[in-house]
């Protein structure tokens, strides 16, 4: 042991400190850089003089009609999605120790897919009317939500259940992910079995993650339940980190592991329940953008939860943006570019972990 | 802080691993729980601070159960070091440490927490590794960052299972020899260790348990040839070499 004034230490932590600062402010200027582009982007193609000129309370009507009611709520829509999934991916890696975890990995896909088609095939909510997007059956995409959103709430307070009783280890939660994924798949085929060609292709249809669904009701509704639970996650950041630690150390440390585990697995999933009964099964975003945030800022859970709230929604706007750029004025649903994105990102992690080991 | 453990038995799943203890860790030594394998030492220490629960009789802390206190309390006072894996390979020696300031912690760490750990990153020459992920560094570093954790805690009691044993010669020396230091600032130390001379070396209580019961307990004289015969059956023979006594095996 020796004397000093601990200066090094402070001046790398305040280094480190700035560089994190400046990392995120730079995310998020890029955030609201895809904004505006994003608010330009599209099959009517607007200018960034529109754009301002719409923001700043002048332009036309065609073009306010444009931002206000598709273009705005379908951006707000991706960026709370994308970090909603990707918050809630960076929370379930933690609790089950497995960076391989997703918000899915605990069944919830699965159990918000079956929802949806329940509410087609049992309750008859797609019909005729909602396969052509015309009818009186106009009203009826919102039961389709609300089961998928009730089946993927039903699957967290199964698993939430099932920690209890047995422990809320992460084998127990990844066992029970894996049981009801299963689960759910297996009543999923079984409807599409027995269902309607017109209801089959509605299923398959809402399995797509479309961020064209977005309305301002349900940008609402998402922010609603997203900005607590930002702030729950963040405020047990340094719960998460001592739980890195090991149960033991987090123990001895004061944290009442099994009741943080069993909280953060109920506020996740209910964000990414919000999330997939809103828009479909949107996959990979839970999975890459903790990585790709692990690997830019560390693994301090603090800022890993911050900046995968901002990436998550960087990634998926743009995303979004490309889905609707790509082949314009066909748009394809984000699920698909977030799968053609994040499959091969998938074996990278995979090849690069099976590299380390060796 | 005194630790009372009072008829205390533990088993996992159906196997007894002690049986009706009963001892007691009076604030301010430091304690060198002994044994062989499998004869319950880490079970012991790991009753102390509720990371295991008895089955039957209690642990007291200051004469209440531990189990009437809150988990924050215990952490407050009672630092534990666990024999391996007490880090996320990924986290950087500065947040590894920092973490010793939870139960001090409400929802983040403040000034003070950053002061705390700073200093005690410089008292245990540490500083060069400050941003260096725990999974790159040396047993012996590692050993260091845990025990400067459990100290950030400022706790009354430390507890360290087993913390010289994935060490080499000097890092055990010292290792021991920080542990000494601490528990002449009054802070209890109670460790689980194999290493006979070690023990004898540096602390100044011994609890030697064999099959989850305790066969003595004391000061350096229940270090005994005959009782580490009947610890170990191993004969022994303890020798004293410039004041300081020395447990040398017999290999017959």
């Amino acid at each position: 042991m020796k004397d000093g004034n601990g200066s090094e230490t402070e001046e790398l932590i305040r280094k480190q400190y700035v560089r994190r600062l400046t990392f995120m402010l730079s995310s998020l200027l890029v955030l609201l850089v895809l904004i505006f582009w994003g608010l330009s982007m599209g099959s009517s193609l607007l200018s960034f003089s529109d754009v301002v000129e719409v923001l700043t309370g002048s332009g036309s009507e065609v073009s306010r009609q444009v931002i206000f009611q598709i273009r705005f709520p379908r951006i707000l829509a991706a960026i709370a999605t994308g970090a909603a999934l990707s918050v809630s991916g960076a929370v379930i890696q933690t609790v089950i120790r497995n960076p391989l975890g997703s918000p899915f990995t605990l069944g919830l896909s699965a159990a918000s897919a079956f929802g949806a088609a329940f509410a087609i095939v049992v309750l008859g909510a797609a019909g005729a009317g909602f396969a052509t997007g015309v009818g009186s059956l106009a009203r009826m995409p919102w039961i389709i939500t609300l089961s998928a959103f009730l089946f993927g709430l039903i699957c967290a307070l199964l698993i939430t259940g099932f920690a209890r009783w047995r422990g809320a280890t992460p084998e127990i939660l990844v066992m029970a992910g894996i049981i009801l994924t299963s689960l759910f798949q297996s009543g999923t085929s079984l409807l599409q079995y027995i269902s309607t060609d017109v209801e089959l292709a509605s299923v398959i249809s809402w399995m797509f993650g479309d961020m064209a669904k977005a309305t301002w009701d349900k940008v609402t509704i998402q922010f609603i339940v997203l900005l607590p639970a930002i702030l729950f996650f963040v405020f047990n950041a340094f719960s998460f980190n001592a739980l890195n630690a090991g149960d033991e150390v987090a123990r001895s440390l004061g944290v009442n592991v099994d009741r943080l585990r069993l909280w953060a697995v109920v506020v996740a999933s209910l964000c990414a329940a919000v999330a997939t009964a809103f828009f479909g099964i949107i996959a990979f975003v839970g999975l890459v953008v903790p990585h790709v945030t692990r690997w830019l800022v560390g693994h301090n859970d603090r800022v890993v939860l911050i900046s995968s709230v901002i990436l998550g929604g960087v990634f998926l706007l743009l995303a979004d943006i490309i889905s609707r750029t790509i082949i314009a004025p066909v748009v394809i649903p984000v699920g698909i570019v977030t799968s053609f994105v994040g499959a091969p990102f998938f074996l990278f992690l995979i090849i690069r972990k099976v590299r380390k080991s060796r | 802080m005194v630790i009372e453990v009072k008829k205390v038995s533990f088993g996992y799943s159906t196997e007894k691993v002690l049986h009706d203890v009963d001892c007691v860790f009076e604030g301010g030594g430091f304690y060198a729980v002994i044994g062989p394998n499998g004869s319950g030492k880490s079970t012991m220490i790991r009753l102390l601070n509720r990371l295991l629960i008895p089955d039957t009789g209690t642990v007291q802390v200051n004469g209440r159960s531990v189990q009437d206190y809150p988990r924050r309390f215990l952490a407050q006072h009672i630092g534990y070091v666990p024999q391996s894996g007490g880090s996320s390979a990924n986290a950087t020696v500065f947040d590894t440490i920092l973490l010793g300031r939870k139960p001090h912690i409400k929802w983040a760490p403040g000034k003070s927490d950053f002061k705390k750990t700073v200093n005690i990153i410089r008292d245990f020459s540490l500083e060069h590794l400050t941003l260096r992920l725990t999974g790159e560094l040396s047993g012996g570093e590692l050993q260091r960052v845990h025990i400067a954790r459990a100290l950030v805690q400022e706790p009354d009691v430390l507890i360290l299972d087993e913390p010289t044993s994935s060490l080499d010669l000097s890092h055990q020396i010292e290792v021991m020899k920080m542990l000494k230091e601490v528990s002449t600032k009054g802070i209890t130390v109670i460790v689980a260790i194999h290493d006979l001379n070690l023990a004898l070396r540096y602390a100044n209580q011994f609890l030697l348990l064999r099959d989850g019961s305790i066969i003595a307990m004391g000061d350096e004289r229940v270090i005994s040839e005959q009782n580490l015969r009947a610890l170990y059956d191993v004969e022994v023979q303890k020798v004293d070499v410039d004041g300081q006594s020395y447990i040398l095996p017999l290999l017959r």
